[in-house]
């Protein structure tokens, strides 16, 4: 288990949807109700809210933790607009107009969408989504997914996003972690997180 | 990614930028004009040399590519490949190994001890068994003539090590090169790198030409990735390697006046190279598509079709670029083309789900609803059946 927690913060530059910034700080999310994201959550632990992200997004995101930053984290994006990028690296002036959203999507192009965002931030080619389903999410209809990954730093991640498009925006909670341990070590809370979702803004 | 270009760079990434010498050019290697004598067969340096240190490190390299995630295992492939550096290099060819990594960009890459990488990108992208060859030939070709141990002694002679550094980061695909700066230094030593590459081009095709291939298949490839690359404008503008290399026209016209030397004999064994990719071309496309590159992919997959005509996996790959691209006309192009993918051979199950995402977007349920049970019909174990099933019951 050393060998592999050494493996997975090796590869902290290149985790999932978790560009950070040399030295950021974190800030204590108390387990109770927040607001995050344009998301009201309920959290039954308490979190770490990374303050500095490296990704950007029309729509307004934060990464929480519980373990560590490359370890395990749930994204929030609270309302992708149409024909925008569900997140991107900042900085990145790439004119690519191939990874947006479009209001319309249906679940299953939507997921297509997360793993072709997934591998190119993350620069893999293993990413994929399954068990596709519909779920409710926000207090709306969605639906929720299965997800993995593996990183440049070679290690197996597992995931897990909740989705809805609400009044032609795209809300998506995603977490995720090391496949080993930090995913399903706090798969549970995750959970209770997600399903406690209301929209907001 | 990001933060790691902030960090300094690992030992392990260094050494993959110094010590691969690839075809592209992305990981140019980079040339001396004071060459070191080709290898003999079974050569091994002593360990108190610079050299010997330097294959001590990339040993490290290779058992992290051995077990690597991305890594593909298929023993018939591998031994096919294995096959082909044989033929190519009967005296060499037990001193190196070759590795196919799961990266859906055209490239291939030899270090000093004797590790190949192979990507699929350059798989998918050969048209026959010769074409692969050629690249095999070429990387060989840096192999015996050391171009590795070269360019390493070169850049400690030369103290170039800062610009070194930043290219290992590219060459081991961790991010940006740097800045400016370093930019315009790299682009120097893309141009001092041709020789090299010439050299390793001259050895590989006559390395091709002599195991029985067609030697033109060196310079066809080259035409096919000017082809792509033109096909892409826009990221071919913004590339700074492009702007500061331009020396595919030059490579690609000096390997044909060399197969026009070596005359029009040779074999493609372009059969025998589509049933051995065979396992794993499905996969190989699907990459290719997540790269949302769609110019350039449509490039290749028109290209594909002109090789295998009729062929409804292919089919069906254009037509996804049709639907994920989503321009003006794009999902009605899309939709006659999977119409023509599963009425061709072999059609991917997924053509039938692709149609009726697009016959749902339109409207038309009833339509929409035959394709999704055509794709669960023809896929009952899919992994995807909860949300198709709920798309039909919706159109109910």
């Amino acid at each position: 288990m050393t060998r592999f927690i050494k493996h997975a913060r090796h590869g902290a530059v290149l985790a999932l949807l978790l560009i950070i910034a040399a030295c950021a700080p974190f800030s204590l999310v108390p387990a109770s109700t927040n607001d995050v994201a344009n998301f009201r959550v309920d959290a039954d632990i308490a979190w770490n809210k990374v303050n500095q992200l490296r990704l950007e997004s029309s729509a307004p995101l934060a990464y929480w933790t519980v373990d560590g930053p490359s370890l395990n984290g749930m994204l929030f994006i609270g309302g992708v607009k149409d024909g925008q990028p569900v997140v991107k690296v900042q900085g990145d002036t790439t004119k690519d107009n191939a990874l947006i959203f479009r209001n319309g999507m249906t679940a299953t192009e939507i997921v297509e969408l997360w793993e072709a965002t997934t591998a190119k931030i993350s620069q893999t080619t293993i990413a994929k989504g399954s068990n596709i389903e519909g779920a409710t999410f926000g207090g709306t209809s969605g639906f929720k997914f299965d997800f993995h990954y593996v990183t440049k730093d070679e290690v197996d991640r597992s995931g897990i996003g909740y989705a809805t498009v609400k009044d032609g925006r795209l809300y998506l909670i995603f977490f995720s972690g090391t496949k080993l341990h930090h995913y399903p070590a706090r798969l549970a809370s995750a959970k209770r997180i997600i399903e406690s979702a209301r929209i907001t803004g | 990614m990001i933060a790691s270009a902030r960090r300094a760079p690992s030992r392990r990434h260094v050494l993959r930028g110094l010590c691969a010498c690839s075809l592209v050019g992305l990981t140019a290697c980079n040339a001396t004009t004071g060459n070191e004598p080709p290898l003999a067969a079974g050569y091994r340096p002593s360990a108190g040399t610079d050299e010997g240190g330097l294959w001590h490190s990339v040993e490290k390299i290779e058992r992290e590519t051995a077990r690597s995630r991305y890594r593909i295992r298929d023993a018939e492939l591998n031994r096919y490949l294995e096959e082909i550096i044989t033929r190519l290099s009967p005296e060499f060819h037990a001193d190196m190994r070759v590795y196919l990594l799961r990266t859906p960009y055209f490239n291939a890459s030899m270090y000093p001890n004797g590790m190949m990488n192979v990507w699929t990108g350059l798989m998918l992208r050969a048209k026959d068994e010769a074409q692969l060859a050629a690249v095999l030939g070429h990387e060989i070709g840096h192999y015996t003539q050391r171009h590795s141990l070269s360019r390493f002694r070169d850049a400690k002679a030369r103290n170039d090590f800062s610009v070194f550094l930043n290219m290992g980061l590219a060459a081991a695909g961790v991010g940006a090169v740097g800045n400016l700066t370093n930019l315009m230094l790299v682009a120097g030593m893309f141009a001092y790198s041709r020789e090299h590459e010439r050299e390793a081009d001259d050895v590989g095709v006559t390395l091709m030409t002599k195991a029985g291939y067609r030697p033109m298949a060196a310079s066809e490839i080259w035409q096919q990735l000017i082809d792509e690359s033109e096909a892409d404008k826009d990221r071919r503008s913004q590339s700074l390697m492009f702007a500061s290399h331009p020396a595919e026209q030059e490579r690609m016209a000096t390997l044909k006046a060399k197969a026009e030397q070596l005359g029009n004999g040779g074999e493609g064994f372009a059969d025998r190279y589509r049933e051995k990719i065979r396992s794993i071309r499905f996969m190989m496309l699907e990459d290719e598509l997540r790269l949302r590159q769609y110019d350039r992919s449509l490039v290749l997959i028109q290209r594909l079709q002109k090789e295998t005509p009729g062929d409804g996996e292919l089919i069906y790959c254009e037509a996804e670029i049709y639907r994920l691209r989503e321009g003006k006309d794009d999902l009605k192009l899309a939709e006659t083309t999977y119409e023509r993918s599963v009425q061709a051979a072999n059609p991917p199950p997924q053509a039938w789900r692709s149609l009726g995402l697009i016959q749902r977007r339109d409207g038309r349920h009833d339509a929409a609803v035959q394709s999704f049970r055509k794709y669960l019909d023809l896929r009952p174990d899919a992994e995807d059946r909860a949300i198709i099933t709920s798309y039909m019951e919706k159109a109910a």
